[in-house]
């Protein structure tokens, strides 16, 4: 008696984030997965992309929503939440770069790209992306995280200043000279 | 000497009643959550989901948090939980608390 | 740009100004920089690095692939123990011993289950208010629904209003006064996804 007349999960699938995070709130681990499902692999991305490694991206992203579950409830709107997962998962990725690595602002880091590098495949648009995947892997590991943070984090450079201990004048420079770096390295894609 | 039965004897009562279908830790356990993921499952959950046990100057208390189906109502079931614990406690006059809440009905 | 420093045009605009002026959609206009050849060429560009930006993030998201299920399951068996309880509804025994109650939130996942059953709803949030930790207190239920666009509305929520006290006269001891029953939401294929 009172079997569902459609698996639950599939209908949750439809419903806006506002209400999945309203369930989420109230104890609904099928919403919060909903979730996870949702902003996982933006986050998971950015994640792998920050460390270079995937299984670290991965476990960063496991303690993000981890995280996200517990403070679920001080979150104004469920629209703010990929936000808040982008910027909670930066704070822990740059945590963990810290305490595992000596600081080497300056120079690049060898194997920036690491688990999501080059594809062999010579399809146009894959070897582009490619292409910008090596060139971000190339720049000053400081220039990579604002440039990270900014158009994959879609973080502000308050946020990014924050995030990275760096004055917002410093944030401006590294973003112009990402920006710069991948533009003339680029130009022959464009 | 009247002997008390172990925690363990009485989750598995527990566990027997029909529509039971989960006995969770005591809040204890929940209150001081982990930091990180990470110490949370190197815990063993399976150890800390049991009836609670604890025998003081004023007599045992047994608390269970229990998750029930909808075989039948959550009351029903919830009665028969508590009446299953009580029974394992031979001594009809010794003071006993027993408390059973569910937290989960499926 | 300029040999000595590629983040400054040789116009004299720099990269940094010209991201800034695209982060404000380009509003207001500046006509030094929508004039100027090399502005504009150098625009273009970064129009071209963001939606390469988009794409990376995109292809990112194919190629890390779906993530593994104990990867998933980490993430929920370590939630599932914070059980978010709220208070204790009583349930009645003659025992004086004894003492036994639903949590609240045991009530919630009830309320939002029972929602999945009826066609077209999906519960958002709900409320149990009044004194229901005092047996016998009139409680009311208050629920939010995002229901389904293509359903009628007022059959969906006395649906779910009758399925509703039928499983809390069931599942609890609660003197309900009245369900309250609010559309806060809608969901579902949009008219375009259609198939016909």
């Amino acid at each position: 008696m009172g079997e569902p007349v459609v698996e639950q999960e599939d209908v949750l699938a439809d419903v806006s984030d506002d209400v999945l995070v309203q369930r989420a709130v109230d104890g609904d681990t099928d919403a919060f997965a909903g979730l996870i499902g949702r902003h996982g692999p933006q986050l998971r991305a950015l994640m792998t992309r920050l460390t270079g490694s995937q299984a670290e991206g991965d476990q960063l992203a496991q303690e993000t929503f981890y995280q996200a579950w517990r403070e679920l409830p001080q979150l104004e709107e469920g629209a703010a939440l990929r936000g808040w997962l982008l910027r909670s998962g930066t704070r822990l990725a740059l945590t963990h770069l810290r305490s595992t690595r000596p600081s080497d602002d300056g120079r690049p880091a060898a194997a920036a790209s690491g688990d999501l590098a080059e594809a062999d495949v010579p399809d146009g648009r894959r070897a582009r992306l490619a292409a910008l995947s090596r060139v971000l892997g190339a720049l000053p590991e400081n220039d990579r995280h604002c440039w990270l943070l900014r158009e994959m984090g879609g973080l502000d450079y308050d946020e990014i200043a924050d995030q990275l201990q760096l004055p917002v004048t410093d944030v401006r420079g590294c973003l112009a000279r990402a920006r710069a770096s991948i533009y003339t390295r680029m130009e022959e894609w464009r | 000497m009247r002997q008390n039965p172990t925690e363990e004897e009485l989750t598995a009562a527990v566990r027997e009643v029909p529509g039971a279908t989960d006995v969770y830790p005591p809040p204890t356990v929940l209150a001081d959550p982990p930091e990180t993921l990470g110490a949370l499952l190197h815990r063993d959950l399976g150890a800390l989901s049991k009836v609670d046990l604890h025998d003081g100057p004023d007599g045992a208390e047994v608390t269970a948090r229990i998750g029930v189906d909808r075989s039948q109502g959550a009351p029903a079931t919830a009665r028969a939980a508590a009446e299953a614990i009580a029974a394992r406690f031979d001594d009809d006059d010794a003071p006993l608390r027993v408390i059973v809440r569910v937290t989960r009905i499926s | 740009m300029t040999a000595s420093d590629p983040r400054t045009l040789t116009c004299g605009k720099t990269i940094d100004e010209l991201s800034d002026y695209l982060a404000r959609d380009r509003r207001p206009p500046d006509p030094s920089i929508e004039t100027c050849p090399e502005c504009l060429n150098a625009l273009s560009g970064l129009e071209d690095l963001s939606a390469w930006s988009r794409e990376l993030i995109e292809d990112d998201g194919r190629q890390l692939g779906a993530p593994s299920a104990e990867w998933l399951r980490g993430i929920l068996d370590s939630i599932a123990l914070e059980v978010r309880s709220g208070r204790d509804l009583p349930v009645r025994h003659p025992d004086p011993r004894v003492t036994i109650a639903i949590t609240e939130g045991a009530v919630r996942s009830l309320i939002r289950s029972v929602g999945g059953t009826v066609p077209g709803v999906v519960i958002a949030g709900c409320r149990i208010e009044g004194d229901a930790e005092t047996p016998g207190a009139p409680v009311r239920v208050a629920v939010t629904v995002s229901l389904d666009w293509r359903m009628s509305a007022a059959p969906a929520i006395a649906g779910l209003r009758d399925a509703l006290g039928a499983a809390l006269a069931e599942h609890t001891e609660l003197e309900i006064v009245d369900i309250g029953v609010t559309v806060v939401d809608v969901h579902g294929s949009a008219p375009e996804e259609e198939q016909s």
